[in-house]
C-alpha cells in the first residue's frame, strides 16, 4: 500500500480503526488501564517502604517483583504508549495533512503487540514463582540463574520483545510517512522522527540482547554469564562471559527509551505552544536543530558507554563530558519552551500550565542528571536513591506532563466536548506539586546514602536523613495517585457529559486558536 | 503614564500569572535549599572529605542554577503583558552557556588519589547470597590460594585452598570488617555468585563484586568507631539483609584483636 493512499475499507470498527487517530485513541485507552496497575503497584511500593518497621505488607521477594514489574509496565505500558505511540498517532498525520499513517495495517499490528506485550507482562504475577524480580534491567547472572529463575523472567523476555517489536514497527510507519502537501515541518513532527530513528537505533541491539539472555537461560550458553560462579556448593558450567556486556546492550534500551519519551515530550510541548500562540515560535530554528543535536549526541553517549565497557582505549573523562552535549541540547530546548510561554497573553490553559510544569520538571532533571555524570560523585550514588529520582524525573514526570498537555489540547477536537476547567487545575496543581516533591525528595534521599530496592531499610545502620523522608514520600504518593483519580473522573464524564466545544465559555476567549498541526 | 494605566486595570490573566510566577520563584528556592542541606553523614576517610568537597560544588551549582532558572522563568512569565516583549535571541543560548560551563568544570574534577601510596594493611571481602564473608591474611601477612570449586557452604565458606601454605592461616569472619586508622588499605572484592556492590557510606568507597572479575579498592580511614557497610547491587530476595559492620581501630589494637581470632583451616 502506497503512504497515506486512502483505500477502500474492507475491515473497521472499534478493534480495527479506520484511521490512525483511532489507533492512538486506543493506546492512550492502554495506556490508562496499565497506568492504573503500575500506579497501584507504585502505592504497594510506597506502602511497603513506610511500614517495614511494623512487620510490612509485602514479602522481601514479592517487594522484588513489583519493583522490577512497576518499572516495566509504566514504561513500556503507560508512558510510551501514551506519549510516543498515542499522541504521535493522533497528532502526526494531522501535521502531514493525512488521514492515516503509512502501512496502516503495520500501524494497527504495533498496537496490537503492544496489547499482548502488557498482557504477557501481567501474565508473570500468574506464574507459580511469580513475577521476575531482578529488577528493571534484570541484569544477569541474577536474572539468567536457575535455582532463582523465577519463570515470570521467561514471560518478562518474551513481553519485552513484544513490546520492542511494536514500537520497531510504530516507528517504521512514522518515519515511512510522507507530507501530502510541501508543509512547513513543525518541531512536532521533527522530534516524532527522530524518536523513531531513535528507535530503531537502540531497540534492535536491545532485541539481541534479550535474545542472549534467553539463551543464557535455556541452552547453556554463557554470553552474559561469568567462569566461577558457586551455588549451592557447585561450580556452574559457564565459560567466561560478560555480565557488563548485557549492561551496554541494555543501555541502548535506556537511552532510546529515554529519547522515546523525551523528545516526543518535547515534541507536544511545542505543538500545542505553537498552536495554541497563533505566532511562529520563538527561537524556533535552534529549537530544531537542538532536537536533532539531542538525538544525535544521545547516540553518541551510548556509544562512548559500550566503549567504556568494553575497557576499549578511551580517555577517562570522554563519558563524562560527552554526557554535557546531550544536557546543553535539553538545556537549550527548554530554555526555549519557557520564552515562548512568556509570550503567551491571556491566562494559560491547562494544556499549557503542564507544558509550563515540563519546562520546571525539565530544568531539575538536567541538574540532577549532572550529578551522575561527574565521576567524583556518580560511583556513590549509583545503588542509591538518587538514579531513582532521575529516572523518575526523565522517564515519569517529563512524559506524564507531555501526556497530559496533550490530551488536554486534543480532547475538545476529538470528543466535540470540554473537560471541566475547576476538576483539570485541581488535578494540575495537586499532581504536579506532589510528584516533583516525591521525585526531588528522593535525589535528597540518595544524597543520604539511602540504597535502592531495600525491602526494609531498618538493617542498614546509616542513611537516618533519608529514611525519615520515606513516610513524607510515601504520602506524597497517595496525594499523587489520588490525583489521577481526579483526572480519570474528569475525562471519561467530559466525554459524555462535558459542555460541548463548540460554545466556547466567555471567560476564556481563544482567539487563534488551532488544533495541532492544523 | 500609560504603564500605570495597565497596571491599574491588572486583567485577572495577570494577577493569575503573578500568582504562577511567585509559586515557580518559591519552587526554586525551596529546590535552593533542598541541595543545600547537608544530606550526607559523616565524612571518616581521606577519600570522604575528596568526595564531599565534590559534592559541595555540585550541591552550590545546582542550587545557583535551580533558583537562577526559576526565577528567570517567574520573570518570563509575569512581563507577559509589558510592552516591550521581544527577548533576545541569543539570550536562551547565553543562559545554557552560563550553567553549563561551571558544570563543566565541576564534572571535569577527578577525584585525586590521596590514599594510592603503599598499602599497609590487606583484606579480602566476598559477597555472596545474602552474606558478606571477610578474610584477614593471618600472621603470615599474606591471603592464602582460593578455588572456587572448593567452596562448601558450611565447611569451606571462602573456597581456600588446604595446599597453599600461605592459606592455612587466613582468618574468616561473617560480617566483620576491621581496618586500622590513618593507614591506606587495599580491600580486593571477590563474588562467589551473582553481582553484589560493596559500599561503605560514611568512607565513601564502593566498588562492584563480579564472579570471575576480581578486583580491589584502596583507602583511609580518618576517624575510629563503627561504619556500617552494605550490598548496594541487587543480588536477590535477601539483598536488603545483606549488611555488615567496619571497625576502624589503632593499628596496636587491630592487632591484637586480629592475634585473637582462630584460623579458618
Amino acid at each position: 500500500m502506497r503512504a497515506g493512499q486512502a483505500t477502500p475499507q474492507r475491515r473497521s470498527g472499534f478493534l480495527w480503526p479506520r484511521d490512525s487517530a483511532g489507533v492512538g485513541q486506543l493506546y492512550v485507552g492502554l495506556a490508562m488501564l496499565m497506568g492504573l496497575v503500575g500506579g497501584g503497584l507504585a502505592v504497594l511500593i510506597r506502602t511497603q517502604l513506610s511500614s517495614s518497621q511494623a512487620g510490612g505488607l509485602l514479602k522481601p521477594e514479592t517487594y522484588l517483583s513489583v519493583v522490577t514489574m512497576h518499572g516495566s509496565l509504566m514504561v513500556f505500558g503507560m508512558a510510551i504508549p501514551a506519549l510516543f505511540a498515542g499522541l504521535g498517532s493522533i497528532f502526526l498525520p494531522r501535521q502531514l495533512g493525512r488521514e492515516r499513517l503509512a502501512w496502516h495495517g503495520l500501524h494497527v499490528g504495533s498496537f496490537w503487540l503492544t496489547l499482548s506485550s502488557q498482557l504477557v507482562l501481567l501474565a508473570c504475577f500468574a506464574t507459580d514463582a511469580g513475577a521476575p524480580g531482578a529488577g528493571w534491567s534484570s541484569q544477569p547472572p541474577l536474572s539468567a540463574l536457575e535455582p532463582m529463575a523465577w519463570d515470570g523472567q521467561d514471560l518478562w523476555l518474551l513481553g519485552m520483545a513484544l513490546a520492542c517489536t511494536g514500537l520497531l514497527a510504530l516507528a517504521a510507519c512514522l518515519l515511512r510517512t510522507r507530507a501530502a502537501a510541501p508543509a512547513r515541518g513543525g518541531l512536532l513532527l521533527a522530534a516524532y522522527r527522530w524518536a523513531a530513528a531513535s528507535a530503531w537505533v537502540g531497540l534492535p541491539l536491545m532485541l539481541i540482547g534479550l535474545g542472549l539472555l534467553a539463551s543464557d537461560r535455556h541452552l547453556g550458553t554463557s554470553h552474559f554469564m561469568p567462569t566461577g560462579m558457586v551455588l549451592n556448593d557447585g561450580v556452574l558450567p559457564f565459560a567466561e562471559g560478560l555480565p557488563f556486556l548485557y549492561r551496554s546492550l541494555f543501555w541502548q534500551l535506556g537511552h532510546p527509551s529515554m529519547l522515546l519519551l523525551v523528545l516526543p515530550a518535547l515534541g507536544v510541548a511545542f505543538g500545542v505552544l505553537e498552536a495554541e500562540l497563533g505566532a511562529p515560535l520563538f527561537a524556533r530554528r535552534s529549537s530544531q536543530l537542538a532536537l536533532g543535536a539531542l538525538a544525535l549526541s544521545t547516540w553518541g553517549l551510548f556509544a562512548a558507554q559500550v566503549l567504556e565497557a568494553w575497557q576499549l582505549p578511551y580517555p577517562s573523562l570522554g563519558n563524562s563530558l560527552a554526557a554535557l552535549l546531550p544536557l546543553g541540547c535539553l538545556l537549550l530546548l527548554t530554555l526555549n519552551l519557557g520564552a515562548n510561554l512568556g509570550r503567551v497573553e491571556e491566562r494559560l490553559s491547562l494544556a499549557l500550565c503542564f507544558v509550563l510544569a515540563l519546562v520546571v520538571t525539565l530544568a531539575c532533571a538536567v541538574l540532577g542528571g549532572l550529578w551522575l555524570c561527574a565521576q567524583s560523585s556518580a560511583a556513590r550514588l549509583e545503588g542509591s536513591y538518587f538514579p531513582v529520582g532521575q529516572l523518575h524525573l526523565w522517564l515519569g514526570l517529563v512524559s506524564l506532563m507531555a501526556i497530559f498537555a496533550g490530551l488536554h489540547h486534543g480532547f475538545g477536537e476529538r470528543f466535540g466536548r470540554r473537560m471541566d476547567e475547576d476538576l483539570g487545575r485541581l488535578h494540575f496543581w495537586v499532581s504536579f506539586l506532589s510528584l516533583l516533591s516525591i521525585f526531588l525528595l528522593m535525589h535528597f534521599q540518595g544524597l543520604s546514602g539511602l540504597l535502592r530496592r531495600y525491602w526494609d531499610h531498618s538493617h542498614l545502620g546509616f542513611a537516618q536523613a533519608g529514611q525519615e523522608l520515606a513516610p513524607w514520600i510515601s504520602g506524597l504518593t497517595y496525594l499523587g495517585a489520588g490525583a489521577q483519580a481526579i483526572f480519570l473522573f474528569n475525562f471519561f464524564s467530559s466525554v459524555w457529559l462535558g459542555t460541548p466545544a463548540q460554545q466556547p465559555s466567555t471567560e476564556q476567549p481563544q482567539p487563534g486558536k488551532r488544533g495541532v498541526g492544523g | 503614564m500609560e504603564h500605570k494605566t495597565q497596571a491599574q486595570r491588572t486583567p485577572p490573566a495577570s494577577r493569575a500569572r503573578l500568582w504562577l510566577g511567585l509559586a515557580c520563584a518559591l519552587l526554586g528556592a525551596l529546590i535552593a535549599w533542598g541541595f543545600l542541606n547537608s544530606w550526607t553523614g559523616e565524612a571518616a576517610s581521606v577519600e570522604a572529605r575528596e568526595f564531599d568537597a565534590g559534592l559541595l560544588g555540585l550541591a552550590r551549582w545546582s542550587a545557583a542554577s535551580a533558583l537562577g532558572l526559576l526565577v528567570i522563568l517567574a520573570w518570563v512569565l509575569c512581563r507577559a503583558g509589558a510592552p516591550q516583549r521581544a527577548l533576545p535571541r541569543w539570550s536562551p543560548i547565553a543562559l545554557v552557556l552560563l550553567i553549563l560551563v561551571p558544570g563543566a568544570l565541576l564534572l571535569a574534577r577527578v577525584p585525586s588519589q590521596e590514599s594510592a601510596g603503599q598499602a599497609s594493611f590487606e583484606v579480602e571481602v566476598i559477597g555472596q547470597q545474602f552474606e558478606w564473608l571477610v578474610r584477614y591474611p593471618g600472621p603470615d601477612g599474606r591471603l592464602g590460594r582460593v578455588q572456587p570449586s572448593l567452596v562448601h557452604a558450611l565447611r569451606n565458606p571462602a573456597g581456600l585452598d588446604a595446599a597453599d601454605p600461605a592459606a592455612l592461616d587466613d582468618v574468616l569472619l561473617r560480617a566483620r570488617l576491621c581496618l586500622p586508622l590513618g593507614e591506606t588499605s587495599v580491600i580486593h572484592l571477590r563474588s562467589l555468585d551473582v553481582l553484589h556492590r560493596f559500599q561503605v557510606d560514611s568512607l565513601r568507597v564502593q566498588g562492584d563484586l563480579l564472579p570471575g572479575y576480581p578486583s580491589s579498592l584502596r583507602l583511609k580511614p580518618t576517624h575510629p568507631g563503627e561504619h556500617g557497610f552494605a550490598c548496594a547491587g541487587l543480588c536477590g530476595l535477601g539483598h536488603y539483609r545483606m549488611t555488615g559492620k567496619l571497625s576502624v581501630l589503632p593499628r596496636a589494637e587491630l592487632d591484637a584483636w586480629l592475634a585473637e581470632q582462630e584460623s579458618w583451616l
